[in-house]
């Protein structure tokens, strides 16, 4: 599963179409500029990126797998994500986490879904549900010590989504060279409790307060 | 884990006008379809850069340059490099190694030096200190005053408190002009006196509003509640707002808008179409339809005053409007836009019609 050889292999963790009474692309994955402003907080574990794509969408919209595969945990938080998340195994050896839930998801370890099938609920981290409802879905491999680029995997038209409602679409930039990682398809991949990998030398947007 | 506020402070300094705000509602007025006059042939599209080197494009302020932040090689200095439309394919040439953000006219850059934001002028290289502790500031479109924003640092974001500061642009005179629970500025209005704001005026009101500051005279005037107000855009004559709203708890209040920022009690307009939208000028507002999926993307223009649309560029598989990373910039003088293209990341220009 070597970032080259990836290929879109999952859906959309929703069913419905993208729009403003379902759900639009929130914070993409990768060296955004709102995950670099968290780097040593936030995302220190991820190695300073968004480890994940979130999906702005009110609380209690219905959340599907983005694959075939089984049960692996339900709120299992030490992977983050509260307050609950699930993740499910995938037969091609990635595993699907689905975080910042509503509620328990209704299913058990080891039971079996179906890709499209619903499987749980967004919620919102700050637990109002008028702070920043959404889900935050991380593409791990089955140690889950690593995360991957999710745009590469899963299929959907990125470029298209990521025109409307992207909350900090920029990337952060590394001066010494700034077109490193600078679109969604070319975001490193992560190790978890690894160093950061965005601590620049010179960076911009700048390190504002 | 997505940051509203985080957001709108980086569209504000990046010079865009998005922004996210979390928002009450109120009734709105359907806009009629208008009249959608018959398609006419895409325009042409010209390449202007070819070693994939470009993201977040931005035109000078007389239209005739593209900018970018770039190192083309490993001995060249990182800058804001530039590319002439009337020169498609021409080596860059290095414009300032300033990186910005810049004022409207670009005649100021900002800067973070040892904690402390610093503001140069460019054509002298004077530069000043402004003591709002290492703060990003937003210029105002005469580049005499700044904003800035002092963010509580927890809470849930829709009631975090932000304390809205304003000075002149040498950093005197500064002082709060008004605090605001889950909001702040969202840009200023062309006199340079106004603000635009929003947000709860209390951190118990029930939702957010939207408002005009006078920011010399403290008056404050109350445009509208609106809840999950996002993607904030003031039309170049300060006139009206276009923006939309998302996930709203009354579903019924989702969809785009234009607010009449002049009229005293505003009603918001809403619009018959959903996507990403730049202003051409003060009477059109330019649209891509969320469409994803589709071949390519389509341009579309609203005249605000009559309602009528028309479809500028229309989808084509083989054409390079299929624009990457929501990068695409639209001269001041609305004659050009430029777009990052997801065919081959390459920077290409269209004059429109």
């Amino acid at each position: 599963m070597a970032q080259g050889e990836a290929r879109a292999v999952f859906g959309l963790p929703f069913a419905e179409p993208p729009g403003p009474d379902t759900w639009l692309l929130g914070q993409v994955y990768g060296n955004t500029t709102g995950a670099f402003a968290r780097r040593r907080e936030w995302y220190r574990a991820g190695q300073g990126i968004h480890f994940g794509i979130d999906f702005s969408a009110r609380c209690g919209t219905p959340i599907v797998a983005i694959g075939d595969g089984v049960v692996l945990k339900v709120d299992a938080p030490e992977h983050g994500s509260a307050p609950h998340n699930l993740l499910i195994a995938h037969p091609n050896g990635y595993v699907s986490l689905y975080g910042h839930l509503l509620e328990r998801p209704p299913l058990r370890v080891g039971q079996r879904v179906r890709r499209g099938q619903v499987i749980g609920l967004t919620g919102d981290p700050d637990l109002t549900c008028n702070s920043r409802p959404h889900l935050h879905l991380e593409i791990r491999d089955r140690t889950l010590g690593r995360a991957f680029n999710a745009h590469r995997l899963i299929d959907a038209d990125w470029d298209a989504l990521m025109l409307v409602g992207a909350f900090g679409r920029g990337f952060q930039r590394d001066l010494d060279d700034p077109r490193k990682w600078q679109s969604v398809y070319d975001q490193p991949d992560i190790r978890f409790g690894r160093p950061l990998i965005n601590e620049f030398r010179n960076t911009w947007p700048r390190d504002w307060n | 884990m997505s940051q509203p506020y985080a957001f709108l402070a980086a569209c504000a300094l990046m010079g865009f006008a998005s922004a996210a705000l979390v928002v009450s509602n109120a009734a709105a007025q359907t806009r009629p379809a208008g009249s959608a006059s018959a398609p006419r042939p895409s325009p042409a599209f010209t390449q202007l850069t070819d070693d994939g080197c470009c993201t977040q494009p931005f035109f000078s302020a007389d239209g005739h340059h593209v900018l970018f932040l770039d190192k083309p090689t490993a001995t060249a200095p990182v800058g804001i490099w530039s590319v002439a439309v009337d020169a498609p394919l021409s080596p860059p040439t290095l414009f300032t190694e300033r990186l910005g953000p810049f004022s409207r006219d670009l005649s100021l850059a900002l800067d973070l030096q040892n904690g402390q934001t610093v503001i140069e002028r460019l054509r002298d290289g004077k530069r000043w200190t402004v003591n709002n502790g290492g703060r990003p500031v937003i210029f105002s479109l005469d580049s005499k005053r700044i904003v800035w924003t002092v963010l509580q640092e927890v809470g849930g974001f829709d009631v975090r408190r932000a304390q809205i500061y304003v000075a002149d642009v040498d950093g005197r005179n500064a002082r709060r002009v008004a605090t605001r629970f889950g909001g702040g500025p969202l840009g200023w209005l062309p006199d340079s006196k106004h603000l635009l704001i929003g947000g709860r005026a209390n951190h118990n009101d029930p939702g957010p509003t939207l408002s005009v500051l006078n920011v010399d005279t403290g008056a404050l005037r109350d445009l509208v509640a609106v809840e999950r107000l996002r993607g904030a855009s003031i039309s170049p004559d300060g006139r009206m707002l276009a923006y939309f709203v998302a996930q709203a708890r009354d579903a019924s209040q989702n969809g785009m808008y234009l607010l009449d920022l002049t009229h005293p009690s505003p009603v918001p307009q809403r619009l018959n179409f959903f996507g990403a939208f730049r202003w051409r000028d003060a009477r059109r507002l330019l649209y891509i339809p969320l469409r994803p999926g589709a071949p390519g993307d389509e341009l579309w223009q609203l005249d605000v005053a009559t309602g009528r649309t028309e479809r500028l560029i229309a989808a084509d598989a083989g054409s390079p409007f299929k624009i990457a990373n929501g990068d695409w910039d639209v001269a001041r003088d609305g004659s050009k836009l430029v777009f990052l293209s997801a065919r081959d990341r390459n920077l290409w220009l269209v004059t429109l019609p």
